[in-house]
């Protein structure tokens, strides 16, 4: 077959084309519609990879991860949520500061920073909390008194906290009445009876933190009233942190000090879901307002969602103290015209929210209500205790601000975590400093464990003469042989223990830890859960992983490498789970085109019998008549695929330029923003065209083979 | 294709004797063009088979005008199918050129039409898509082994021929029926075949215009010495033929010739 002859059935090929034109316009369209949809396809789903890529990278996981080589569950930093209740196996590093010696030897790395993750429940929007604080508040100014005089200048806030107790001891005693004594109970009454005890004040008096703490974590958890906020933490080198992780961005408050033991709270979860519910209505619509520019009248889910708050009006007038509830009532009374009303009318009148009203009610909030309420359950400032969750493990930690990841503010999965420092999250997490791991075995060694008895530690706590109290009625009666955990009690003791020099010094290791600075090597000795490597070129990835490993081999240390896709758990499986949705999408395409494309040649080989007939009697070979049609459904498949490639890009560029919106918060993370603006690149444009090309050829191919079995003696009886 | 070589120059069997019923020729000199040796086809229909051609011995020589006649369902057509190699006997032999269809396979089967047969149908069955042109032009590119050069020059010629040449760049449909014929009679000649068969040629033409198709194959018979064989049984058809093949329900009877009408013209021709 020469040239002229392909000449003249490719000349066939594109007349035949166009003289069965509606036939080749509904196969064309088909081709390039699919063409079109699996190029939008691939390029959004590359344009998804990058910005999950970037929203992981630049906020959690850096591009690499470093973890125990002996982990029992594979490393995942974003996919533990709603898994709290088996705490997986990370296994730990360690000594981090090795690691991070070795993996910085590599040229591309340009950080190593710890990481690891834990919960821990503050408890809050509590009298006693408020209480409490507004007694540390009081003692930090008058830190350089002696206690004598501390003691009387903070009467006032000590017998507010003392009246909590009192309080609290009443509520107690009539819940052992009602219900029995059950251990949790006892367990309070018990806790209850210590700090009514007057030793507890003259304690206080000599070491007040301690004591605070006690309080903190053993009688304000009492206060029914008390809102457990739950964190998830990461800890990590806060500086390092902010300085390589380029997302991050402090929103309120100002980041921790350098050095310094700090927390900072996820501005999302402290706007979308730690503040003041009410407020949170009005936020709400003005974002949505603003944003969407949507009316109230024409939203249903909106009207649906400001009902369902209002009709919360009760829940919200028992957060009101007395004051505060009057002051409001006064308030709204005057603002909506109703003289006589009570609260229970009020509130659900003043939240009946309208476009009309809104403004005005909104301003009315924020002037009038809000300085009566507690926006938000921990203020800035605020100095927390973080309950480790599931025992009882606290640190206490000052709040210093809250934080943002750019570009991914409002997605859920950004705000999942808060940060707190590194020394806090070891002790938090249970691993202990070295010197800290001496004083336990020290520890050990005076009070052979199994039969430490908790009279010992608690006389050893509160009492350096005798108590009245007899603790141990309560212990042999409702926690026999309980040896202490790492309890705050067992804590203080041994602090208490191993301080000779007596209980002042408790107070400022105390202070020491929250005030002091502690150098970079403090922070990088010891271990952590991982460890997020930051490359200084990307596109290294897989080269530089491999090269780690190999480094931490050869330093012998324990420790693997993975990518920031698998590290980021399940929230990184979702770029598989999306592939695995592209591919199934493309095998669809795939078939359908196949079928068309198939039917297609069919029709126009039993249409064009008797032409195939009298080419073949005429003398044209089965390679002839196969040519045809390959090359016919070539042609068309062509165009097509370069038409659906076409539109597929200028869609793309369009997109581009207008930006996908996320329709929801949890896509904007898969955007890596507010609005996903794709990008093609060439590979994009590969896809579909090849793929469809080969549907095209390949459901021509039986169509066209079935073409020259037809014999040419049909040729003799066709009729035209 | 790979080799261009006339395959009438390969595999050239000797038909041998000629059948002894019909008088095989009669000048001695003229070429054995197309042979048949008790050719048989059956056609299954349903539970039954249908004899199409119940034994046929055939021997058509080289430069004859020859026509096949019969009634309806006489079997004309399908004697002509396996003279042009586009069906095969159930049984009996066939020889074109010397070779014999049966022991040929698909590809040598299109090669042999290619190079030796023409075709001229009686729908005409020309390629819509294509040209006046290109439709002539497409054995001479099935061929292969033609310049553009060569190819222009000869469709032209024979366009020209035919009367066409002024409706080269018209498509098929644009054309009268005669019209459309001789394009066919353009295409078949083009390949140079050694004989171009023509099945009812004239049956969806008017009676004039079919009397031109005639006129032109003949002056072509006359002056190309070209073998043609048609079915027919249009009377005026049967009247212009040198050679009668009448043919009865699947049998040859004994052939006539019109001696009166060119014969000196036909015998010429065969040299
Ligand atoms: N493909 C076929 N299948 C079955 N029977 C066939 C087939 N082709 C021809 N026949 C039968 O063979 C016989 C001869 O048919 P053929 O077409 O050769 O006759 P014909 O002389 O050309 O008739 P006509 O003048 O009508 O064209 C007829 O009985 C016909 O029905
Ligand atoms: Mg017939």
């Amino acid at each position: 077959m020469d040239l002229a002859m392909l000449g003249l059935m490719n000349q066939l090929a594109w007349r035949s084309l166009w003289s069965h034109r509606a036939k080749s316009l509904v196969v064309g369209t088909v081709i390039a519609l699919g063409v079109f949809i699996l190029v939008l396809a691939d390029a959004l789903l590359d344009s998804i990879y990058d910005g999950m890529e970037s929203s992981i990278t630049s906020s959690i996981t850096g591009q690499l991860q470093l973890y125990d080589k002996e982990a029992e569950d594979k490393l995942s930093l974003m996919g533990t949520l709603g898994n709290f209740l088996t705490q997986p196996h990370f296994g730990q590093i360690d000594d981090f500061e090795i690691v991070r010696h070795t993996v910085e030897k590599h040229p591309n790395v340009a950080a190593v920073i710890p990481m690891g993750t834990d919960s821990a429940l503050i408890f809050s929007g509590n009298n006693m909390d408020q209480a409490l604080q507004e007694l540390r508040d009081a003692l930090h100014l008058l830190a350089p008194l002696h206690s004598n005089q501390i003691m009387v200048a903070l009467q006032s806030p000590i017998a507010r906290v003392q009246a909590i107790i009192e309080h609290l001891n009443h509520e107690y005693k009539l819940i052992a009445q009602v219900t029995g004594q059950s251990k949790s109970t006892a367990a309070a009454m018990k806790n209850l009876k210590i700090v009514s005890a007057e030793d507890f004040w003259q304690q206080f008096a000599l070491t007040p933190e301690p004591q605070l703490q006690f309080l903190d974590t053993r009688i304000a958890p009492l206060m029914d009233d008390s809102i457990p906020v739950f964190l998830e933490l990461l800890g990590t080198d806060l500086e390092r942190f902010q300085t390589h992780f380029g997302r991050f961005k402090i929103v309120k408050g100002a980041p921790v000090p350098s050095g310094r033991r700090g927390l900072l709270i996820n501005d999302f979860q402290y706007e979308k879901i730690m503040k003041d519910r009410m407020a949170r209505v009005f936020d709400s619509i003005s974002e949505l307002k603003a944003s969407e520019n949507t009316r109230i009248e024409e939203n249903k889910a909106l009207q649906d969602y400001i009902n369902r708050r209002s009709k919360e009006y009760k829940k919200w007038i028992l957060s009101f103290d007395g004051q505060t509830a009057e002051t409001i009532a006064v308030e709204l009374r005057q603002f909506l015209g109703l003289p006589k009303a009570s609260l229970e009318i009020l509130i659900p009148r003043f939240m009946d929210l309208t476009d009309d009203n809104f403004e005005r009610r909104k301003t009315f909030f924020y002037e009038k209500i809000r300085p009566e309420i507690k926006l938000y359950p921990v203020n800035i400032g605020d100095d927390l205790t973080l309950n480790k969750f599931g025992n009882g493990d606290s640190q206490r930690v000052r709040l210093y601000g809250t934080f943002k990841f750019d570009g991914v503010e409002n997605s859920g999965f950004s705000g999942l975590f808060h940060l707190v420092d590194m020394i806090t999250f070891r002790e938090l997490h249970g691993y202990l400093t070295e010197q800290q791991k001496i004083e336990i075995a020290a520890l050990k060694e005076e009070f052979s464990t199994p039969e430490w008895d908790r009279n010992d530690v608690e006389s050893a706590l509160f009492d350096n003469a005798e108590t009245e109290i007899d603790w141990s009625s309560f212990d042999n009666e409702f926690e026999p042989n309980q040896a202490p955990s790492s309890g705050i009690n067992a804590e203080i003791s041994a602090d208490f223990q191993l301080n000779p020099e007596g209980s002042q010094s408790i107070i400022s290791q105390i202070n020491e830890a929250q005030q002091r600075v502690y150098p970079q090597s403090e922070i990088d000795r010891g271990a952590t859960v991982s460890a997020a490597v930051i490359l200084k070129d990307v596109s290294q990835l897989e080269q530089s992983e491999r090269e780690i490993a190999a480094l931490l081999d050869q330093a012998g240390l324990p420790v693997q490498v993975i990518d920031w896709q698998t590290a980021s758990g399940q929230v990184g499986q979702m770029i598989t789970v999306m592939k695995i949705v592209l591919f199934i999408f493309i095998i669809f395409v795939f078939s359908v085109s196949m079928v068309v494309v198939n039917n297609a040649m069919l029709m126009a080989i039993i249409n064009r019998y008797g032409e195939i007939g009298t080419l073949r009697a005429i003398g044209a070979s089965r390679n002839v008549i196969m040519g045809i049609f390959l090359i016919e459904s070539f042609i068309l498949t062509i165009i097509a695929s370069l038409i659906g490639a076409l539109a597929g890009l200028l869609f793309v560029i369009y997109l581009s330029h207008v930006g996908i919106p996320a329709p929801r918060l949890e896509i904007q993370f898969l955007f890596g923003g507010q609005r996903l603006y794709p990008t093609m690149n060439a590979d994009n444009l590969y896809l579909g065209p090849l793929v469809i090309l080969l549907v095209g050829v390949s459901a021509t191919f039986y169509p066209a083979l079935l073409a020259t079995r037809v014999p040419p003696v049909v040729a003799m009886n066709a009729r035209e | 294709m790979e080799h261009k070589s006339s395959p009438d120059t390969a595999q050239k069997a000797n038909p041998g004797t000629t059948p002894n019923t019909i008088p095989t020729t009669r000048s001695g000199t003229a070429e054995e063009i197309v042979v048949l040796q008790n050719v048989v086809k059956q056609y299954p229909l349903g539970k039954v088979t249908v004899e199409a051609l119940k034994g046929i011995d055939l021997v058509l020589y080289e430069g004859e005008f020859a026509a096949v006649v019969g009634a309806s369902g006489s079997g004309k057509s399908t004697l002509l199918n396996m003279i042009g190699c586009v069906d095969l006997p159930t049984s009996g032999r066939v020889f074109i050129n010397g070779i014999e269809i049966g022991k040929q396979n698909d590809k040598e089967l299109t090669r042999l039409r290619l190079y030796n047969l023409g075709f001229i149908f009686q729908t005409f069955n020309l390629v819509n898509v294509l040209s006046v042109f290109q439709n002539v032009e497409m054995p001479l590119l099935l061929q292969g082994n033609f310049t553009r050069k060569e190819r222009l020059l000869r469709v032209d010629q024979l366009l020209d021929r035919v009367g066409l040449l002024t409706h080269r760049n018209h498509r098929p449909n644009e054309l009268s029926g005669g019209q459309r014929q001789r394009v066919s009679i353009a295409r078949a000649l083009v390949g140079k075949p050694k004989i171009v068969l023509a099945d009812e040629p004239t049956a969806n033409l008017d009676s004039v215009t079919g009397k031109e198709i005639i006129d032109l194959m003949q002056e072509i018979n006359h002056t190309d010495h070209t073998t043609f064989l048609f079915s027919t049984h249009d009377e005026r058809v049967v009247s212009r033929v040198q050679r009668i093949i009448p043919i009865e329900d699947g049998l040859l009877k004994q052939p006539q010739y019109n001696d009166a009408l060119n014969t000196a013209n036909a015998l010429t021709g065969t040299r």
